[in-house]
């Protein structure tokens, strides 16, 4: 503990002598304030949705283990395909970042805490109530919402179970706390970076989540606007969405897609910095073209905006709209190219290692370009009138969002927690759980290519006979796959809650980058930069 | 270092709030302008109708369709199927609809021009979509539909079809 970069601990004052530290029983979650502990309390609740939302997963892919309705009937399969959308992307993957944000930007720029710390509190628990009022619906007389996770209307208007009200109310309080968390953000990082940290000597997870949170500011109104149409079209006689009174339900698709295509970005942008750390520490080199990582971010940010409408090439559009969005789409492969390249270039000739949140990057890294070539081949729009609403699109969105979004959220929690609790986590665990994890998401989700380009639909829970081994296959592995996530669970919890492990260093791996391991002690304490380090 | 204010920053929410609900009238904007989505913007303008003297414009056949639905409740056809019609010169046409249920139902028909890019070139002078139609029980009522082709219109649109899909307007109140 007596390292040198080492700067809390030596002269600060003990949490006792100012009493400063963590409120007693469960008040202390409820009045915190404290970056940290809103941190672990984002990262939870996502763990929690991650949960549900799997057992939605199970649900649907128990139905889907053989062709026929077994388990399940079609209006309860809807809910399930709906739910598990909504849940698993606005309650597991979008708070987890949000934690992980908490935790580490203010470490990362050598801040004492968020800039808005109360605001932090409620963005926070604004959330337990959106997801309790948006599960209840699952009890409610006609159901959950069984629309899809893009509620198109009118399926979400004129033909939508009564519990839609609930649904709309659930996206405006998260929508809130996502607004107010991004606001958050974007002033902690424009204000409170310690003196001689200029924007380009940020970590690039602070960098990613900067356009993340700008992002999220511009967007997540649009969709609290479109819910807000819909409200207007189901209980107050307006027309946003209705023929009859003037209306077009196209427009629900352009006014949805336009917060929808960025929305995609929200949930790999920060996954992107999460990479770019692990891959440059375990290669033990630093990363390769930080600057271009930088541009070629704002790049897919500012492109994420005129896109939108390739989500919708089947619905109707002039030659000339799907040209333009096809191109513009593609588009979005060049700064994404560079950014895959770098990561290969860092590891070029780098001394690697492969603990487990290197294995778990260089999975993303392979995966991730997995789903976005099919999402080039999805982009054009002569080929995407085969491909639309068929499993091919399933497959390429679950390759981007979990072995892209969610194996970067895991290799942060193992890369990190170490220095957040003091101890390290089981190696072999967590290598069980990566390789258990890697072949499980590949069994899930690579046959859903060839059953989609062979024409299954998605969101149906019966299909044709032709399609049964694959479906099987899947079947097997989403349940290995969700399965051994109970491994992680398990590993976490020893870590944390049962003590068990080695003692971390303060740096904990080989000269890793950054203001979190070179400037702080493991476990970090409960207060740290209360005077801010110097960068130079 | 100029601070970034945590409550100017919070303008750029309300506002993409404000810019959703403004993507409704710009997309019917951005439709006019650049002509597409098979709509027709320039009902009845008079530049048009003074041209109608001035016609020597070629013919072109124009269809009238009527798009049904499985869920419709009424009969909805063109009285006439296909009919010519010359650059600048006016024809009127009639639609039917026959309401057999036992009470009143009020309807609004909603126009889609094929092919897109020649929609505007097809003008509308006098059509039972401007307004919603009462149809009474067990009545059949002929809907009046005057249109003129823009002696504008190029040699090389040579063929045009005008549909309409019929919605109900009740259904707005939440009793279809």
């Amino acid at each position: 503990m007596s390292q040198t970069g080492v700067l809390e601990g030596a002269d600060a004052p003990t949490d006792e002598e100012h009493h400063h530290g963590p409120d007693k029983g469960i008040l202390r979650w409820v009045y915190t304030t404290n970056h940290k502990d809103i941190g672990t309390m984002y990262l939870l609740l996502a763990l929690g949705s991650l949960l549900i939302g799997g057992v939605m997963a199970f649900v649907i892919r128990a139905e889907l283990f053989q062709p026929g309705l077994q388990l399940v009937d079609p209006n309860f399969f809807n809910q399930m395909t709906t739910m598990h959308g909504l849940i698993m992307v606005f309650g597991a993957i979008m708070p987890a970042f949000v934690g992980l944000a908490n935790w580490l930007i203010p470490m990362m720029i050598g801040a004492p805490d968020m800039a808005l710390p109360r605001i932090n509190n409620w963005s926070f628990w604004l959330l337990p109530f959106a997801f309790s009022m948006l599960l209840s619906t699952l009890f409610m007389e006609g159901g959950a919402p069984n629309f899809g996770w893009t509620f198109y209307a009118p399926l979400s208007t004129t033909y939508a179970p009564p519990s839609v009200t609930f649904f709309i109310f659930a996206v405006h309080i998260m929508g809130i706390s996502s607004v107010m968390g991004a606001v958050n953000v974007i002033v902690t990082i424009f204000n409170m970076r310690a003196p001689g940290m200029t924007f380009m000597k940020m970590p690039l997870f602070v960098w990613t989540w900067l356009i993340t949170a700008f992002l999220l500011i511009a967007v997540m109104p649009v969709l609290a606007g479109v819910v807000t149409m819909m409200l207007m079209d189901i209980h107050f006689g307006a027309s946003f969405f209705n023929a009859a009174g003037g209306g077009d339900p196209v427009l629900f698709q352009h006014v949805f897609w336009f917060f929808g295509h960025p929305e995609v970005y929200i949930m790999i942008l920060p996954a992107f910095g999460i990479i770019s750390h692990i891959i440059s520490t375990f290669s033990r080199k630093p990363l390769f073209g930080y600057t271009s990582m930088v541009f070629a971010t704002s790049s897919i940010a500012i492109l994420s905006f005129i896109v939108w409408a390739h989500h919708m090439f089947t619905v109707g559009m002039p030659l000339a709209g799907e040209l333009f969005f096809m191109y513009s789409t593609m588009l979005i492969a060049v700064p994404t190219g560079v950014k895959v390249f770098n990561w290969v270039t860092t590891m070029f000739r780098g001394s690697m290692t492969f603990e487990t949140p290197m294995l778990f990057a260089i999975a993303f890294v392979v995966l991730f370009t997995i789903g976005g070539l099919s999402g080039l081949m999805l982009a054009i729009a002569p080929a995407d009138f085969q491909y639309h609403d068929t499993y091919f699109v399933v497959a390429h969105f679950h390759y981007v969002l979990v072995p892209g979004a969610l194996f970067s959220i895991l290799a942060a929690v193992y890369y990190w927690l170490p220095k957040w609790c003091g101890r390290m986590y089981n190696e072999s665990l967590g290598k069980w759980h990566f390789w258990l994890s890697f072949i499980g998401v590949n069994l899930t989700f690579f046959p859903m290519h060839f059953v989609g380009l062979a024409g299954m639909p998605r969101r149906i829970p019966d299909y044709a006979l032709q399609f049964a081994d694959f479906n099987a296959v899947v079947s097997v592995g989403a349940f290995l796959f969700g399965a051994s996530q109970l491994i992680f669970i398990y590993n976490v919890w020893r870590t944390t809650i049962g003590k068990k492990g080695i003692k971390a260093t303060d740096l904990v791996w080989e000269k890793p980058e950054g203001l979190e391991w070179t400037a702080l002690p493991s476990p970090v304490p409960y207060h740290t930069f209360q005077t801010p380090p110097k960068v130079d | 270092m100029k601070k970034m204010s945590p409550l100017k920053l919070s303008l750029v929410p309300l506002l993409m709030f404000g810019f959703g609900f403004a993507l409704v009238p710009l997309y019917d904007i951005f439709c006019e302008v650049t002509g597409i989505n098979g709509k027709n913007y320039s009902v009845a303008s008079s530049e048009t109708v003074n041209q109608e003297s001035m016609a020597t414009g070629h013919s072109v056949p124009l269809r009238f369709m009527a798009d049904a639905d499985s869920r419709d409740v009424w009969n909805f056809t063109p009285e006439k199927k296909l009919l010519n019609i010359q650059a600048g010169k006016m024809i009127t046409t009639y639609y039917e609809i026959t309401n057999d249920r036992d009470v009143e139902v009020t309807v609004q028909a909603v126009p889609s021009i094929a092919p897109g890019e020649w929609a505007e070139y097809l003008v509308k002078i006098e059509c039972f979509c401007f307004n919603q139609q009462k149809i009474p029980a067990h009545t059949t009522v002929r809907l009046p539909l005057q249109v003129t082709l823009s002696s504008k219109a190029p040699e090389e649109v040579n063929h045009l079809s005008l549909s309409y899909r019929i919605y109900q307007s009740e259904s707005l109140g939440g009793t279809f």
